[in-house]
């Protein structure tokens, strides 16, 4: 990382300039990644990422340069460029930075590199064996253990110099069942912002039981039937579907712009009563939580829906701008390659006061998804789609014949109303998020929620 | 960084045989918004991968940091890798062989006032295509280029540059309080070439037809899938012709070959070196030279997609499809410029939402149509009449 001499000549030099604001993100990440096929492990890769990316605004203009260069002549020709392209000036202020120290709300007890590569390997061994003891027709194991330590350090224009320490391990597990010549695949990932003493948390033959439990529920199922009817879906990777068709369009990245359905809606009523949403970095250890943002801002719970009215959007410094609002710490970044926007951490439904069983009353025909697939939106119509990974008919009010094969297909402003139940199950998942900063790592969750009526697609039409 | 001092390192740590890729990216993006230039990012950032033989097994590391003093904790942590890795899958670089390069292209830099200019032209002509278009909501032109070299010890020692300039837009337009998004790009070899009414026409008829759509009732229909979200579906099950998860038993076409998988009218190929695509190579990241596959002939899968490994597990030689998904990822087996070749029929297109299995629906083709379009992508379709799919409406 650069000293605080140095970071305050380059950031007096970008001020030289029309730029009423100058920010220098430094990264400096060590990631492993080690992949096993059944219980052999295959593939081991060590990655070290280190660079800056320097941002300077002019107004709502931003220009933004990053590189792997980090020499002075680098970094000066870099932000000279920069200067050139918003305007440059023989005078501007000079930069005087104060470093802000503060409390770790995640701390690390175990970091991945101090322990074996062969306790690493035996983790996965674990997994293969979890999977594979499930069911003889499980034939293959794939399973990924990931960590990652990525030190950031950020100062601005303003003074501010901050750092911060982010740790996160996963493990991924993919199963494979076969039977008569068909194969049907089931994936389990958790993951926290841990060092390796999340593995005392999980037990890793149970993350690969999971993954074989799936496949084996799919080898069986029919075909879903398709058409609008009521769903039940389950809590915590469940909460993808408010992740994406929610969540997304409160980002300032597309409110700022009127790009997103629910623009000009603070305070307004957009989803159903029993519905209460929050974007919160600061959960301790979580996958998505952060000390910071990374335009330095200490992290925040964010109230985004109370009671089915809209309180809060996410929103980043240049968006904050353009929308005469505060950041609400919400600028986040996949690496020092990515421009920062507004993105979310750990978001989810809060929990309600229906029981399970309630979610399930009076549903003739119906679809339960038990675990969600991916999926994708676009925020400015709220369309999404979703695939279902591991689904079951509703019939009369009871769970009966598993399906494969559906999706869920609709509009996010349509189906925050027609959430009609909230369980009180809440749970979280992690996942990894991708937009216009990258890819980030981010807790989706909810308890189980029923929804009145919603498009799901199948290929039965019974 | 003194590649030599690297190799000469890896020997004396007990190296059998070592190899360094890098990868130079430079980037320049405009960004326009509301009449006036939004955003400029630019780039500059070499990465740098090792991968090293050593006591039998492959090792990958790869880091942004190549500093001489980096080197010894480079290698050690190798080393450590090795011992770590279990499996019995043969593996090796690769030597030198003798390699047709691709003709240099020049690639030319334009002025940052042309790019503003023309980025000001289209934002106009979209918003005066049709008064029901009221945002741009994206619009780029972006400058990229890449040098790719790979050296090692057994003698490669390979470089090639690309470079694309892109235009892409993104419109919104509304009717009552129906709102519809369409999205546009193009790959721009030069400015005056660059005929804005016809991408403008085709982002504004993509952005308006979908305007009024009326929802079907369920049921099965024969439907047109647009090239574009084709392409996507074809992109995301593409990995089925890798040799890597057909030997791994986890490809569904792991037991097809010189079978019949799909409809007599898809034929599919893969050529890196395809003269119509914008990234184009003569080796893959490996260094093994590429060369044009036909994978599926009128139906019949002919030839599965192998790097240098999974050519090993199989007995076979590799196809030259040995790519990293980046530079700091391991090598996988991966398609590059890969397509279903074009029919001759222009078919007329509804837009719809289906629902299926995509190996069926790749059996079920009444017509392919003639509209392949490469742009800047690396796996292309064109648009294809199915005969019957779920669609999934009222």
């Amino acid at each position: 990382m650069l000293d605080k001499k140095m970071l305050e000549c380059y950031l007096t030099l970008c001020m030289k300039s029309e730029a009423d604001f100058a920010e220098i993100f430094e990264e400096d990440r060590i990631s492993e990644e080690i992949s096993a096929l059944n219980d052999r492990v295959e593939k081991v890769n060590r990655t070290i990422t280190k660079g800056a990316g320097i941002r300077l605004y002019k107004g709502l203009q931003s220009v933004y340069g990053y590189s792997n260069e980090t020499d002075e002549e680098s970094m000066t020709n870099l932000i000279n460029d920069l200067r050139n392209a918003i305007g440059a000036k023989e005078e501007g202020i000079n930069v005087s930075l104060t470093r802000v120290n503060y409390e770790n709300r995640h701390p690390v007890r175990i970091q991945f590199d101090s322990v074996s590569q062969d306790d690493k390997a035996q983790l996965l061994v674990r997994v293969c064996n979890g999977a594979k003891n499930a069911d003889e027709k499980i034939v293959k194991v794939q399973s990924l253990l990931l960590n990652v330590r990525q030190n950031v350090q950020i100062s601005n224009s303003e003074g501010r110099l901050i750092s911060d320490t982010r740790v996160r391990t996963r493990i991924r597990a993919n199963a494979y069942a076969e039977e008569n010549g068909k194969m049907q695949s089931g994936f389990y990932g958790p993951g926290a912002g841990m060092g390796m003493e999340f593995y005392e948390t999980v037990i890793p033959e149970d993350i690969g039981k999971e993954a074989a439990r799936v496949a084996l529920v799919n080898l069986n199922a029919a075909d879903c039937p398709g058409g609008k009817m009521p769903v039940v879906i389950d809590n915590g990777f469940g909460g993808v579907i408010f992740h994406e068709a929610c969540g997304h369009s409160l980002e300032a990245t597309s409110v700022a712009r009127n790009a997103s359905v629910f623009a000009n809606k603070l305070g307004t009523k957009i989803a159903n009563e029993c519905v209460s949403a929050v974007d919160d970095g600061t959960i301790p250890n979580a996958w998505g939580s952060q000390n910071i943002d990374d335009e330095g801002n200490f992290q925040q719970k964010r109230q985004l829906i109370k009671d089915g009215v809209l309180t809060s959007y996410m929103i980043d410094r240049l968006n904050g701008r353009r929308m005469h609002m505060d950041s609400t710490s919400s600028g986040r970044r996949e690496s020092y390659q990515y421009e920062p926007t507004s993105r979310m951490s750990n978001t989810f439904i809060t929990e309600g006061n229906a029981t399970f069983e309630e979610l399930f009353e009076g549903i003739e025909k119906g679809l339960y998804a038990k675990r969600m697939g991916g999926g994708s939106v676009n925020p400015q119509t709220g369309e999404f789609n979703f695939s279902v990974q591991e689904g079951y008919l509703i019939e009369n009010g009871k769970i009966t014949t598993p399906v494969k094969g559906a999706a869920l297909i609709g509009s996010g402003a349509e189906i925050l109303m027609n959430i009609e139940k909230v369980c009180s199950n809440l749970s979280r998942s992690q996942g990894m998020c991708g937009s216009r900063s990258g890819s980030i790592p981010t807790d989706v969750g909810q308890p189980a929620i029923r929804i009145s009526s919603i498009t799901v697609g199948g290929t039965s039409n019974e | 960084m003194n590649k030599e001092k690297w190799f000469a390192a890896a020997k004396e740590a007990g190296f059998e045989n070592f190899e360094i890729f890098q990868e130079l990216n430079e980037e320049r993006t405009f960004t326009w918004f509301e009449g006036e230039l939004d955003t400029y990012v630019t780039s500059h950032v070499l990465g740098t991968a090792f991968r090293g033989m050593y006591e039998g097994k492959m090792v990958n590391a790869s880091t942004e940091d190549t500093s001489d003093d980096q080197m010894d904790d480079v290698l050690a942590s190798m080393k450590m890798q090795a011992a770590m890795i279990t499996s019995d899958d043969a593996e090796m670089l690769r030597n030198k062989q003798e390699i047709q390069l691709l003709e240099n292209q020049t690639f030319e830099h334009f002025d940052a006032t042309d790019i503003k200019a023309l980025l000001k032209n289209t934002e106009e002509k979209i918003f005066g295509f049709d008064k029901r278009i009221f945002q741009v909501n994206h619009l780029t032109f972006q400058e990229s280029t890449s040098k790719r070299t790979i050296a090692n010890t057994l003698g490669i020692d390979l470089e090639e540059e690309s470079g694309v300039h892109v235009l892409v837009a993104g419109a919104a337009a509304k009717e009552g309080d129906e709102i519809r998004t369409g999205y546009e790009m193009e790959k721009v070899d030069q400015l005056s070439d660059l005929d804005l009414d016809d991408f403008v026409k085709r982002l504004g008829e993509d952005v308006l037809g979908q305007l009024n759509a009326s929802i079907p009732s369920s049921g099965t229909y024969p439907v047109i899938i647009e090239k574009g979200a084709l392409t996507q579906l074809f992109a995301a099950f593409s990995s089925m012709f890798s040799g890597e998860q057909i030997h791994k038993g986890i490809s569904p076409l792991r037991s097809a070959l010189n079978q019949k998988v799909f409809s007599e009218k898809i034929t599919v190929i893969d050529d890196p070196a395809c003269a119509d695509a914008a990234d184009r190579c003569a080796f893959d990241d490996e260094g093994c030279p590429v060369k044009r596959k036909t994978l599926v002939e009128n139906g019949v899968f002919k030839e599965m997609l192998h790097s240098t490994k999974s050519a090993l597990a199989m007995n076979t030689q590799s196809t030259g499809n040995g790519f990293r998904a980046s530079y700091d990822s391991p090598i996988g087996v991966r398609p590059k410029n890969c397509w279903i070749v074009p029919g001759e029929k222009d078919l007329d297109l509804t837009l719809m939402t289906a629902a299926g299995n995509f190996l069926d629906l790749l059996c079920n083709v009444r017509e392919v149509g003639s509209d392949l379009k490469w742009g800047i992508r690396t796996i292309v379709t064109p648009s294809i009449l199915f005969d019957s799919v779920s669609i999934s409406g009222k």
